[in-house]
């Protein structure tokens, strides 16, 4: 599995990768209380393309259907789709930079910061008076002093141990959540929207919030997968690195700062949702190997399809209740970490 | 490479002073070494070997003096600069992911490669050229995870070779090596040091491998240069027995005759020699 040597077989996973996104979008949109034909999704989808949208579709489907798809489950199945990538690109990069599986937005804190930051705008109204960019801001500015805090209070003796790392991250996520709680004591009128903050969801998705989140998000792996080659090269220790011609600890804060952003833009629009960032890296490592030139752009694509279908159970599974994704992904993902714990380490 | 033929010394190392809290690890180190050299670095343990190098190669910042290399202080280069004019071979290299042996090799060439590019085929050329070369090329398509020590220190030689740097530096690169890979990578090491002209920085722990492979020794002792030359003038009974504090016997090698150390046991001191 030399890099190289598997360009063409790799690119072509990605397209049946991306083309398996495209139908668990589509099965997605289609189910839910009023039942839809995966066929009337794809219309409504392909009706809705700009210039050629009428010319393809000559069956109009009803008024309804369309809003049921177009207005309240696209949105959020995109939403879904968006933030699954984020978490499993982030966690793929923490991961590397961290040399440990179990690095995580949410197991370091950091989505708890940025969680924390958004509930702050919120209460202050930051967010009604910039829009969804305040908050996303706030969350940006949460996430990324965490990750700082974090890697500051690991940093044992000048090198980072690894295992210190994880206990603070623990610590100071346990500090930040118990902070978002007092928020919500303290502002009981707005309990409801706080708790979104501590219990990832999706019902409240809208357009807005989806254009925010893909487009941050978006640019923020773009610029991350420039240093994908980079983050291969700090995976040999951070004396080789720099043998290597890289400028480690310059290295380490833009990646730091650009998995926090992309992290915590997903936290901006959805609150925290744990443990993706924490099996979709790791499964694909098992299975593509550790290079993040495959490892980061594979992670994408299956968290948000991992996210999709999560939510999508989450929403259907006791309809007409909704049980909060958080809770899907983490009893997928806690047993998880526990078979990792629990093995002996070895390749990450 | 217009730094390849500047004039100077390749290495020079100005009154180097290093220390841990108030404990001096190195003490006023000055050492000038000629391009395409080989030097070898020893001395006890603790002596500061490891040290040095790593002075050198600015993973230690120096707490007083200077190292230049090709004239320029070593501290003013660019990591990434620094990576065109050295490459380090470190110790006990332990890599616990599953990249194959020749994505490792590649890596060496990452120093020319652009942020927005990929290996061009020149890169890929020059590993495949070094693979053969380092006898890794059989294993190229491997997880290193499942080599050998001795496949393994050679995938690590290969990938310092193909960064095509005109100074290597080595520390104890045939430490934990049987006896025929240890002959097997001296000779790769010296052969390309020779054809290529590069100089090498070598640290080593055996005395009879630094005799034969090397033009010059430096012999470390607290931190200080207890002696620097030929490996006969440094070599020396005398020496030895100050450094080490035990008597050796030393003879021409019959084969190369370069210095041959034998080390005298305790027990044997009533038998002639």
């Amino acid at each position: 599995m030399i890099y190289i040597h598997r360009r063409r077989h790799y690119r072509k996973v990605y397209v049946a990768l991306l083309i398996s996104l495209f139908i668990v979008i589509l099965f997605s949109c289609s189910i839910g209380a009023a039942n839809l034909t995966m066929a009337d999704a794809l219309r409504i989808i392909l009706q809705k393309l700009p210039l050629i949208g009428e010319i393809l579709v000559q069956e109009i489907p009803t008024d309804t259907m369309v809003s049921i798809v177009w207005k309240i489950r696209m949105p959020r199945v995109l939403l879904a789709g968006v933030v699954g990538a984020a978490l499993a690109f982030s966690g793929g990069v923490y991961q590397g930079l961290f040399k440990n599986p179990m690095a995580e937005s949410f197991v370091l804190g950091v989505s708890a910061g940025a969680a924390l930051g958004g509930a702050i705008s919120m209460i202050f109204g930051v967010s009604r008076t910039v829009g969804i960019g305040g908050t996303g801001s706030m969350a940006f500015l949460g996430a990324l002093l965490t990750t700082f805090l974090v890697y500051q209070l690991g940093k044992a003796g000048g090198r980072v141990s690894m295992t210190s790392l994880l206990l603070a991250g623990m610590a100071i996520n346990f500090m930040l959540s118990a902070a978002i709680s007092l928020l919500m004591i303290f502002n009981r009128q707005r309990m409801d929207n706080i708790i979104m903050w501590t219990m990832g969801s999706f019902s409240n998705s809208t357009w807005e919030k989806v254009a925010l989140a893909a487009v941050t998000i978006m640019a923020g792996m773009l610029v991350t997968r420039f240093f994908a080659r980079d983050l291969n090269i700090l995976l040999m220790g951070e004396e080789e690195a720099k043998y290597l011609g890289i400028d480690v600890e310059r290295t380490k804060k833009i990646l730091l700062a650009l998995s926090s952003f992309i992290a915590a833009m997903a936290v901006a629009v959805s609150g925290i949702i744990g443990f993706v960032g924490l099996i979709i890296p790791h499964a694909i490592r098992l299975l593509m190997g550790p290079d993040h030139r495959v490892l980061l752009p594979y992670s994408a694509v299956v968290g948000a399809i991992f996210l999709i279908i999560a939510d999508t159970l989450a929403r259907t599974l006791v309809s007409p209740m909704e049980i909060p994704v958080g809770i899907i992904t983490a009893l997928a993902g806690a047993p998880f970490f526990l078979y990792l714990l629990g093995k002996k380490r070895r390749t990450i | 490479m217009s730094i390849k033929n500047n004039p100077g010394f390749s290495i020079e190392v100005k009154g180097l002073n290093w220390r841990i809290g108030d404990a001096e690890i190195l003490k006023d180190i000055r050492l000038q070494l000629d391009k395409n050299s080989f030097v070898g670095i020893i001395g006890p343990n603790g002596s500061g070997k490891t040290t040095l190098l790593r002075n050198i190669s600015t993973w230690y910042k120096p707490h007083g003096g200077t190292v230049l290399i090709h004239g320029r202080d070593v501290l003013s280069f660019t990591s990434r600069a620094l990576a065109h004019e050295m490459a380090f071979v470190t110790q006990n290299a332990n890599i616990e992911f599953e990249f194959t042996a020749m994505d490792i090799v590649l890596m060496g060439r990452s120093p020319y490669i652009p942020r927005f590019g990929s290996e061009t085929k020149e890169d890929i050329e020059k590993t495949e050229e070094v693979m053969w070369l380092t006898n890794t090329w059989e294993f190229r398509d491997r997880s290193v995870t499942t080599l050998s020590a001795g496949e393994m220190q050679r995938v690590m030689i290969a990938r310092a070779l193909v960064q095509d740097t005109p100074i290597l530096l080595m520390d104890e690169p045939i430490s934990n090596l049987d006896i025929n890979h240890q002959i097997q990578i001296m000779d790769l090491i010296k052969g390309y040091q020779r054809k290529r002209g590069v100089t090498v920085v070598m640290v080593l722990h055996d005395l009879n491998i630094a005799a034969q492979y090397c033009q010059e020794l430096v012999l470390l002792d607290g931190g200080r240069i207890f002696c620097w030359g030929e490996p006969e003038s440094v070599l020396t009974a005398d020496n030895i027995r100050a450094i080490y504090g035990i008597d050796v016997h030393i003879m021409d090698n019959p084969l190369s005759g370069y210095p041959m150390i034998i080390p005298i046991s305790t027990l044997w001191d009533h038998r002639p020699l």
